[in-house]
């Protein structure tokens, strides 16, 4: 019988067509010594793992890339132990992730880490998980800039101005400020009851039982 | 339009959040509402994708850095299995006897449950506290790994009361809603007791429709409080304060007869809560 993964197929292919097969044969092959087998396990869910469970846990790039080089670590040590009980990989790394996640907010006095959760922000237009869904995803983003569009209207217009240079358009504090024609420490203050006020209002929008 | 002055307190987290946001670490004053709406718009650019280059260079780092995977542990079974027959003997108790025998309320809580009197917040939540102290220590114990993850989500929901309390000191309702919301929608660990389960998140839901009524959302309200009573009737102080919450809701849309029905059971339940925490004051 052929394997499910053989080395110089397209592992994306394999992993859709097959994907019990595709991973079993990945952790085979790892626990055999292979670590390009690794490698493909880590592709195919490496970006999901990064976008849908710890950035939104963690709010903060690069302690999400720490987090995400943690699980995959703790992964590949511990991939022996794997269980699979028909559920795959992905909900084990997701398990991995969000225990690495809970450790960082743990020790984020000690490390001075500016970690904030948004997870339940995106509560709303959460659609149940699944890292091959890649064309699904692109849509839930659409959604999710659409939605804040229609908060963000509901702004006073200079909130919104600020939300927009900020974070849409990425200005510095300094440029913000000049095109709000106010200073840097008024800038600040303006971000922040923008931010509230978006809050506020996003939940009112969506943020329902 | 002119801003109106900043508080002191306001206008340190407005300079905390904006060193955070330029990456300069956290501050004492950082305001976690704040700073995670920022990410959340930073977030809605591109989704949160993984740089392909930044990708590469943390899997790099993980083949250089992992220790050799453990190979497969059926063999640790052997061993295991009569740890795993002793310790499923201890937790057989946790699991199949009753639910945690929690603190009464005191009369004084009821009455002011009955009546919606002033300081019933207070009450309620010394109460709160008792009963979640109540599960805490129940569920701490090494029999915790036979409730996997109990403690951690009577921490979890302890801690949303602490946020949601210090959210609406600061009338910041979204923030409290958004506190209790995320442990409410989680269901209690497979292993808990369900009466103790529905004990906390009934507390939950209360509190969520308490305040969107406050925030004149009746609508909202009806469905938390719908959401909580759905998880059984304990006629204890929980699923009282969940049915004065939707028959308040319910009376602010005009459903006067549902409205009564609700109060009605509430009634019941604190008319026989105050007679219990009356005859034990008395002994």
């Amino acid at each position: 019988m052929a394997s499910a993964f053989s080395p110089g197929r397209d592992g994306l292919e394999a992993r859709v067509e097959n994907p019990d097969g595709w991973e079993r044969a990945c952790i085979g092959r790892v626990l055999a010594g292979d670590r390009a087998a690794f490698a493909r396990i880590y592709e195919a869910f490496a970006g999901a793992i990064f976008s849908r469970v710890l950035l939104p846990r963690l709010g903060d790039r690069r302690a999400a890339e720490d987090a995400l080089s943690e699980t995959f670590r703790s992964a590949l040590e511990h991939l022996g132990g794997f269980d699979d009980r028909g559920a795959g990989l992905w909900p084990w790394l997701c398990r991995i992730a969000v225990n690495k996640a809970n450790d960082m907010h743990r020790v984020r006095a000690r490390t001075g880490r500016a970690l904030a959760s948004f997870e339940s922000l995106l509560a709303p237009l959460a659609a149940p998980p699944d890292p091959r869904a890649e064309v699904e995803r692109k849509g839930e983003i659409g959604r999710l800039r659409d939605a804040i569009a229609r908060v963000l209207v509901n702004l006073s217009p200079r909130y919104r101005r600020a939300i927009e240079l900020r974070f849409l358009e990425e200005k510095p504090r300094e440029a913000c400020a000049d095109a709000l024609g106010v200073a840097i420490g008024n800038f600040d203050v303006i971000l922040l009851r923008a931010l509230r006020a978006f809050r506020a209002e996003w939940t009112a929008a969506g943020e329902t039982p | 339009m002119s801003e109106r002055e900043p508080t002191g307190i306001e206008a340190r987290e407005a300079e905390a959040l904006a060193r955070a946001l330029d990456g300069k670490g956290a501050g004492p004053s950082l305001p976690e509402d704040g700073l995670a709406t920022a990410a959340f718009l930073r977030f809605s650019r591109d989704g949160g994708t993984l740089a392909p280059d930044r990708s590469r260079e943390i899997l790099a780092g993980v083949l250089a850095n992992a220790r050799e995977p453990s190979g497969r542990r059926a063999s640790w079974w052997r061993w295991l299995l009569p740890a795993i027959a002793a310790a499923a003997l201890l937790c057989v108790p946790i699991v199949t006897s009753g639910p945690t025998s929690l603190p009464s309320p005191r009369a004084s809580l009821v009455r002011a449950q009955a009546k919606r009197a002033p300081g019933l917040e207070a009450d309620l939540r010394a109460y709160r506290s008792e009963v979640l102290s109540a599960l805490s220590r129940r569920y701490l114990s090494i029999l915790t790994g036979c409730a996997a993850g109990a403690e951690e989500w009577l921490d979890a929901a302890a801690e949303a009361h602490r946020r949601a309390d210090h959210a609406l000191a600061r009338r910041d309702r979204a923030a409290a809603r958004e506190a209790l919301a995320r442990v409410a929608r989680v269901p209690a660990p497979g292993g808990m007791n369900a009466e103790d389960a529905r004990v906390v998140r009934q507390d939950l839901f209360a509190r969520l429709a308490e305040i969107d009524l406050a925030g004149a959302r009746p609508q909202v309200a009806i469905r938390w409080a719908s959401r909580g009573l759905a998880l059984g009737d304990g006629g204890d102080v929980f699923t009282a304060a969940l049915r004065v919450a939707r028959g308040r809701a319910r009376e602010a849309l005009g459903e006067d007869l549902a409205a009564v029905e609700d109060y009605h059971r509430a009634l019941v339940i604190d008319d026989a809560l105050l007679r219990r925490a009356l005859e034990e004051e008395d002994r």
